[in-house]
């Protein structure tokens, strides 16, 4: 799992790429700090790279999603895989982000 | 064959051979020497008799003609016959008119006597002195001629001697009658004599003189030794004392038969003959002399003198033409029995030849019959898989049959089939062959039953003239899943066993193979599960016979299997011993009419993968690995692998969260297929926790107020088609079911 982020103006990009489970997730945890910390930003997740998500993984773009809620950022996620998609649909989490 | 033909048993019918050839000549043989040797003895009786007459009519002839002759001199020149009241006759003399002769012309009497009596030798008269007398026999007158070779003797006896002293005068005055002296020994010219002495009666029953006519006994001996009714036999005279008369042996002559020795000494001539003999009776005797050879011995009496003409014949020369016969019939019959013994010989050579090109062809069969047995799987030990357990049994009827089993691995799965050709014997066998072969090569390419048996059909179609078919039922398992693809080809439905208990395979019946050519056989399939089974088996099983022509039949197959798969021992070669001994409970005694064949197949599961792991989340990567493995080994779509992996890797992670408070505890982690399905189960000796309980959270909720847990439990549900909890022995087992 590796995560690349830029930032732009108003915008963070990440490109989210190999597996988020749940062994993962604890260094996922950690390397997205920084998408915490400018959670008033819209942060772009860019999904091309990534495989798999677990439940972990969910909990962890959950808690993001909660910090940009809380600081008046917005979380955009784009280029999903169907199969990583699925569990969005499945957890109801497609909801709670904005997909491209 | 060679217990049958081998050379113990010519050696043995040849001599029964020899042994009934040899009864059946002897016992012909026996009767006709029986029937031979009553002819020849009977013709030995008239030939000796015939034989033994002559002598007697001879000898008598010769005595008789003396007697006549003395008679007649007697009556002409010294007195006439009377007749006395007793019928015999008496010479009497009339000697007061006697005219007395002078003695030369009583010497010339006497002479032309022994003249016109040739068989006379020598001729004396004797007279008393009352009748007649002369100056040199005062005391009465003897005269005596004898013919010595020709030349005559005269004797003037009353001058030498007293007469009445003499054996040949005296015999007659003592006898008082006329009597044949017993033969002697003339002291003069040793001749053996016998003389026949004639008293001459005076008118008061006095004897006044005798005449003797001495006859040359030599002239019997001749005719004895020229009587010879079989070789080598005797011919013998005794007088009445049984003094040689005539006899071979010219030295043995007025010997007594019992100093001449041989049979005359043994008990059977003393107690049969002898007395016999004596009483001047005739007969005959079969006897063994002191040499040891048994002799046939004639005897018969000449009255007139008191003789015995005896004839004694070597038995071997009697019966020397039935020994000549007996010897040329039994060189015949060994001859005939070499003969036999050589054409049975031949004879048995020739069958034997014809028997052991059958024992070549039936050698062959067995050689054809081992080559078919070889085509066929031994044991499923060969296999080396531990899903399964086959057992296969086949008993042809006939040395080659028209049955075939077999099963074989190809990539993790088994193709077996049973099938059963049209007929038995050896164009069945070839066919069983061609058939085998095809399934072999054409499982190799695929493992779909229906194409499989479509390409057998297509290729036994082509070129079958002689409508030969085949019916079979064909699957493939794959061990790793337990699924089944079948095919039927006409073949009797097999029986499947779901655990301990018997369940009919639903099977489409299609045709046999061989039949219609682009028949479009349908596959079928199923699910195995470990512990789980197939039965399969010809119509040689259901068919069976007893002796009442009973069949086995379907429901004593289904009764049986349900009492085989009822033990506890599922091994498939305990399933067919025991169908094996249920069939032989059957058929008893009666003979096999078909092929008999089984296969048992046993399956005991499909692979299972374990992944052993702690609780510890970092562990958790390695279940990507593990989980692409199983999908790889059980051959499941690519596509499955993502959901899977989440699915078992929330389940583990799960269990990581809640289980245990300690680290580093055992987590299990086992998949296998049920049927189509992937059955993961993990195990944990964590505390009691069901996470099948646990409500699946608020989709509905705003992210704010989403809780942050639940949701891997939701997945697993989602993904799974079932999920199962169960505590079992203080563990924690969760089974996750996926299609």
């Amino acid at each position: 799992m590796t995560l690349e982020i830029t930032y732009n103006d108003d915008t963070v990009n990440a490109v989210l790429s190999g597996r988020l489970d749940t062994a993962n997730s604890q260094l996922f945890a950690v390397e997205m700090q920084p998408l915490m910390d400018k959670a008033d930003k819209h942060i772009v997740l860019d999904c091309t790279d990534l495989e798999f998500v677990s439940s972990s993984g969910l909990r962890l773009l959950l808690s993001l999603r909660k910090q940009t809620i809380a600081m008046g950022g917005d979380v955009t996620i784009k280029n999903v895989h169907p199969e990583v998609m699925q569990v969005f649909t499945i957890t109801g989490f497609f909801s709670l982000f904005k997909f491209e | 064959m060679n217990k049958i033909l081998g050379i113990r048993n010519l050696i043995n019918i040849t001599l029964a051979v020899m042994l009934i050839g040899g009864i059946v000549f002897a016992s012909g043989f026996g009767i006709s020497l029986y029937w031979a040797q009553q002819e020849v003895t009977t013709e030995a009786d008239m030939k000796i008799a015939a034989n033994i007459d002559c002598i007697h009519t001879y000898v008598d002839g010769q005595l008789q003609r003396v007697e006549d002759a003395a008679y007649t001199l007697l009556c002409t020149e010294f007195g006439n016959t009377v007749r006395n009241n007793d019928s015999t006759a008496r010479v009497m003399i009339d000697y007061r008119n006697f005219k007395k002769p002078s003695p030369q012309e009583i010497f010339h009497l006497l002479s032309k006597f022994l003249d016109s009596n040739p068989q006379v030798c020598g001729i004396a008269v004797g007279l008393e002195k009352e009748v007649y007398s002369t100056p040199d026999q005062p005391n009465g007158f003897a005269a005596y001629v004898t013919n010595v070779g020709g030349r005559k003797e005269n004797l003037s006896l009353g001058a030498m001697h007293d007469f009445r002293e003499k054996m040949w005068y005296n015999n007659a005055i003592k006898s008082r009658k006329p009597v044949w002296s017993n033969p002697f020994r003339e002291t003069s010219h040793g001749r053996v004599v016998t003389c026949f002495s004639v008293p001459l009666y005076g008118d008061h029953d006095n004897i006044l003189g005798v005449l003797a006519v001495d006859i040359n006994t030599e002239t019997f001996r001749n005719k004895c030794n020229a009587i010879s009714p079989f070789p080598n036999s005797t011919v013998t005279l005794t007088d009445r004392d049984f003094r040689f008369v005539a006899h071979p042996d010219t030295t043995l002559l007025l010997q007594h038969v019992e100093q001449a020795g041989e049979y005359y000494n043994c008990n059977d001539f003393a107690d049969s003959v002898k007395s016999k003999m004596e009483a001047h009776q005739s007969g005959h005797h079969t006897m063994r002399n002191a040499s040891g050879d048994d002799v046939l011995f004639y005897f018969t009496s000449i009255e007139r003198s008191g003789w015995t003409i005896a004839i004694e014949c070597p038995k071997a020369s009697v019966f020397g033409s039935i020994d000549r016969m007996r010897r040329d019939t039994i060189i015949i019959a060994v001859v005939s029995i070499l003969i036999m013994v050589v054409c049975f010989v031949w004879l048995f050579r020739r069958i034997q030849g014809v028997a052991l090109s059958k024992a070549g062809m039936e050698r062959e069969l067995k050689i054809a019959a081992g080559i078919q047995r070889g085509m066929l799987p031994d044991d499923a030990s060969s296999l080396h898989r531990d899903e399964l357990d086959v057992c296969g049994y086949i008993c042809p009827a006939k040395s080659v049959g028209g049955d075939l089993y077999d099963y074989f691995v190809v990539d993790d799965k088994l193709y077996f089939g049973i099938g059963d050709v049209s007929g038995k014997g050896v164009p069945a066998s070839l066919f069983m062959a061609v058939v085998h072969t095809l399934f072999r090569n054409l499982s190799a390419h695929d493992s779909d039953p229906a194409h499989i048996m479509s390409a057998m059909n297509e290729a036994l179609c082509r070129g079958n003239e002689h409508n030969m078919f085949c019916t079979m039922f064909m699957g493939v398992l794959d061990l790793s899943t337990g699924k089944l693809n079948y095919c039927n080809a006409g073949h009797c439905a097999p029986v499947l066993r779901r655990g301990s208990e018997v369940e009919a395979l639903s099977v489409k019946t299609n045709i046999a193979l061989g039949v219609i050519e682009g028949f479009p056989y349908q596959g079928q399939e199923t699910y195995l599960a470990g512990d789980d089974g197939v039965f399969l088996f010809t119509d040689g099983v259901s068919e069976a016979e007893d002796r009442d022509k009973t069949l086995y039949g379907d429901n004593r197959v289904l009764s049986a299997l349900s009492a085989a798969f009822a033990q506890t021992d599922h091994k498939a070669k305990t399933t067919i011993d025991m169908m094996i001994d249920s069939l032989n409970d059957h058929v008893g005694d009666a003979e096999q009419s078909d092929d008999i064949t089984m296969l048992m197949i046993s399956y005991n599961g499909g692979r299972v993968h374990t992944l052993k792991l702690v609780n510890n989340i970092n562990e958790v990567s390695q279940l990507a690995t593990w989980v692409d493995k199983v999908i790889k080994d059980f051959n499941l779509p690519q596509d499955k692998a993502f959901n899977l992996n989440l699915a078992i890797e929330e389940a583990v992670v799960n269990v990581m969260n809640y289980a245990y408070d300690e680290p580093g505890q055992p987590i299990t982690v086992e998949a296998t297929m049920k049927c189509d399905e992937l059955l993961v189960t993990i195990t944990d000796n964590g505390k009691e926790f069901d996470p099948t309980n646990a409500a699946d959270p608020d989709l509905d909720l705003p992210a704010e107020e989403r809780p942050i847990g639940g949701l891997g439990v939701m997945l697993v549900r989602h993904i799974a088609s079932e999920v199962k909890y169960e505590r079992v022995n203080e563990s924690n087992k969760l089974s996750l079911y996926f299609k």
